[in-house]
């Protein structure tokens, strides 16, 4: 229970504390949803309905934390990435286009919430229909709404100052992204750079490289289960709703067992000892016998 | 040296002549207002636009896949002499210099995860070892927080410098880069044997100096930039400015190109010296322990830590040569961070008359400069043109759209 003792001391002190966290922070979160078909089939996890509904709740209280606090939502499936909804671009000329799409408040309903709700959700299904009516069944790597989620964050930690970013990845789809290793890699070290934590609630089969990117940025990687569906609203605002600055003073729900292994680019098998190509830096197990690097062809000594 | 006129002070120098060679001052008289012209409506926010977009692209440099040495051996060398209490920068020269090396030092590490640097300072016509030959970051940044409460004596001396680097480098496996990194603030030389030997033991280690002067041109400088290099004259520059120094230092962050004479001699006789395969250690981590053990990098006890997988000694941090063993230790992702030089973005072109919004950030491209990639054709605004060449290393536009579709 050290760092809880080291968390009391801390705050105590204050200092740094009130430096870091100033009273007009707010922050930027970028939702990437993984709408692959066939990511949310399995029977034995929770159904993307019932994980939106959770989400939605965890964002409207996001944007209810602070009136300056900005919203992205992107949905990325075998057909590409794409912007589903975003606050900077909707909140220009909304009172037009509440009327024009009929948004009509109910109650004491706050305008924000409930233009989201039927925003996100009706571009949800336009995309995962789009993908259905083209028979589209391959999937793309998270590089690409990671990349998009990045210039997006870019743009707005530039242009306010304080102004902080946050990603948060729900994932389900089943295979890793191992193709794009390096253009995911890429976003992993942007985001560690830009100080943007990269959260991600997982809901398929555990994903290292996600895992990696986790712990790379100081973020929460959590793996759901059939049995926590009750609990999602739960788990999402006490995780991923605190804030990334005040994040070091909290405990934070996280898998820590994070696996830094290296794979031989050959083999395929996970390594301790290994040889590094001084050219392309690929890693292999042993050194071929022809005395050539198997990826980039170089003659070694 | 075959002739004298080798040191003949080269005072056309870079900062002062234009692009035809002639000094600036026999130059026609350039009205910056008449760069700035009105657009059809009279209004002049496009030709601002243009001048702020062209300032925020000059970093970006087209980038070849050229072979470029990935693991780095650079010395860095700091001149501590008296003509670095000067106040053209402010506070001093000497505080600029050490800020700036401090940036430097950190972004040196996270661009060259596997390299190694090493720090030489310059005073009372002696070259002192400040922080030695190694992978920490930590180490040199607190070996610099040391040097700033220091202060600034004597005069410096290029050849003690450059001996001592040599010396530093020669130690270093061949398949590396050895680099010499020299802030110059003096305008002479206090050297107690004629400096050509100097050169000559570079040029023969394979030690490559790059000069940064903060005074004016010296001729010896960029002769040993130019001999050093294969006659290529790229590697000396006077820095104008604090922002310029910044931008000089920055430069060094990029694997510099192998040579294209090493190269194809490696190429024609197909068993060189470039490639290596080197063995080096994948450590596991270890996170918080019931028990607290001795590192074997400060000799403190901590919980958690990474294990060699060959002698299973614990270090704090990665990456790090085993202390016990001598293996270097390394995460695979550290690897990955070195993978983008390999693999550079291809530079956008610039266009116009598009009325979408970026593809990156959605901003409106309205009276912007836009930017096309030629990948994927997508349209970005210069911020995020600026953004995918500096920082991702990747275009949002192929990103999204490469796809593996089974349709
Ligand atoms: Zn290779
Ligand atoms: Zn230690
Ligand atoms: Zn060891
Ligand atoms: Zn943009
Ligand atoms: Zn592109």
């Amino acid at each position: 229970m050290d760092s809880v003792d080291d968390t009391a001391a801390q705050l105590a002190k204050g200092v740094s504390y009130d430096e870091e966290i100033q009273s007009d922070s707010c922050s930027f979160l970028v939702v990437i949803i993984d709408l692959h078909s066939n990511g949310w089939l399995n029977k034995s996890q929770i159904s993307l309905w019932k994980v939106l509904e959770s989400l939605t709740v965890f964002l409207n209280a996001h944007l209810a934390l602070n009136s300056s606090n900005e919203l992205a939502v992107l949905g990325f499936n075998g057909l590409g990435a794409r912007v589903l909804y975003s606050t900077t671009t909707a909140g220009k000329n909304a009172d037009a286009n509440d009327i024009a799409n009929g948004i009509h408040l109910k109650g004491t309903m706050i305008r924000q919430f409930k233009k989201f709700d039927e925003s996100v959700l009706s571009s949800i299904k336009a995309q995962i229909a789009e993908a259905k009516a083209k028979n589209v069944n391959g999937s793309t790597s998270v590089s690409g709404p990671l990349s998009l989620a990045l210039s997006h964050l870019n743009r707005r930690i530039r242009e306010k100052s304080s102004m902080r970013g946050h990603i948060l990845i729900v994932s389900a789809s089943g295979d890793d992204m191992g193709s794009k290793y390096i253009a995911t890699m890429n976003t992993i070290f942007t985001a560690q750079k830009l100080g943007v934590p990269l959260d991600v609630a997982n809901f398929g089969p555990p994903k290292s490289f996600l895992q990696q990117a986790a712990e790379f940025t100081q973020g929460s990687y959590l793996e759901f289960s059939e049995k926590d569906a009750e609990g999602l609203v739960h788990y999402f605002c006490s995780t991923f709703l605190v804030e990334p600055a005040v994040r070091k003073y909290v405990n934070m729900a996280t898998k820590s067992n994070v696996d830094f292994s290296a794979v031989c680019f050959i083999t395929k098998k996970i390594l301790e000892i290994g040889y590094v190509c001084s050219v392309c830096l690929c890693i292999m197990q042993e050194i071929p016998e022809d005395n050539k690097c198997a990826v980039c062809h170089s003659q070694y000594e | 040296m075959d002739s004298d006129d080798e040191y003949v002070p080269n005072t056309r120098a870079r900062g002062l002549t234009n692009a035809e060679g002639a000094y600036r001052w026999e130059d026609e008289y350039h009205r910056s207002w008449d760069v700035v012209q009105e657009d059809s409506g009279g209004s002049l926010a496009p030709a601002v636009n243009g001048i702020i977009d062209t300032a925020k692209r000059r970093k970006i440099k087209p980038m070849a896949p050229v072979h470029r040495g990935i693991i780095r051996n650079l010395v860095l060398v700091l001149d501590a002499s008296l003509a670095m209490s000067d106040t053209d920068m402010r506070p001093t020269r000497f505080y600029s210099m050490i800020s700036s090396a401090s940036v430097f030092v950190t972004d040196f590490f996270s661009q060259n995860p596997i390299s190694q640097l090493a720090i030489v300072v310059l005073r009372d016509g002696l070259a002192v070892l400040t922080s030695k030959l190694d992978g920490n970051p930590q180490t040199h940044l607190d070996n610099l927080a040391q040097l700033r409460k220091s202060q600034v004596s004597g005069q410096a001396s290029l050849q003690n410098g450059l001996e001592l680097a040599n010396v530093l480098l020669s130690q270093t496996p061949q398949y590396n880069t050895r680099e010499v990194l020299l802030v110059f603030g003096a305008l002479m030389s206090n050297d107690p044997k004629p400096i050509s030997q100097t050169i000559h033991k570079l040029v023969e280690n394979k030690v490559r100096v790059k000069i940064i002067g903060l005074a004016a041109e010296v001729a010896i400088c960029r002769q040993i930039c130019t001999q050093t290099n294969m006659g290529e004259s790229n590697s000396y520059f006077i820095a104008l400015n604090e922002q310029h120094f910044q931008t000089l230092l920055s430069d060094s962050l990029t694997p510099i190109p192998v040579l294209k004479e090493r190269e194809s001699a490696a190429k024609s006789t197909d068993s060189a010296e470039p490639a290596t395969a080197v063995r080096m250690g994948f450590p596991k981590r270890q996170l918080h322990s019931m028990s607290a053990s001795l590192c074997a990098c400060h000799q403190t006890l901590t919980k958690q830590g990474f294990f060699c997988p060959q002698c299973k000694a614990k270090v704090c941090t990665l990456p790090m040569t085993c202390p016990v063993c001598a293996l270097t230790l390394i995460m695979s992702t550290h690897l990955a961070r070195g993978y983008h030089h390999l693999f550079p973005l291809q530079p956008f072109n610039q266009t116009q008359g598009y009325k979408n919004p970026c593809f990156g950030c959605s901003v409106s491209l309205a009276n912007r400069s836009q930017f096309e990639c030629p990948k994927c054709h997508n349209i970005f605004c210069v911020d995020c043109d600026v953004f995918f060449h500096e920082n991702l290393h990747n275009c949002a536009g192929c990103e999204v759209q490469n796809t593996d579709v089974q349709v």
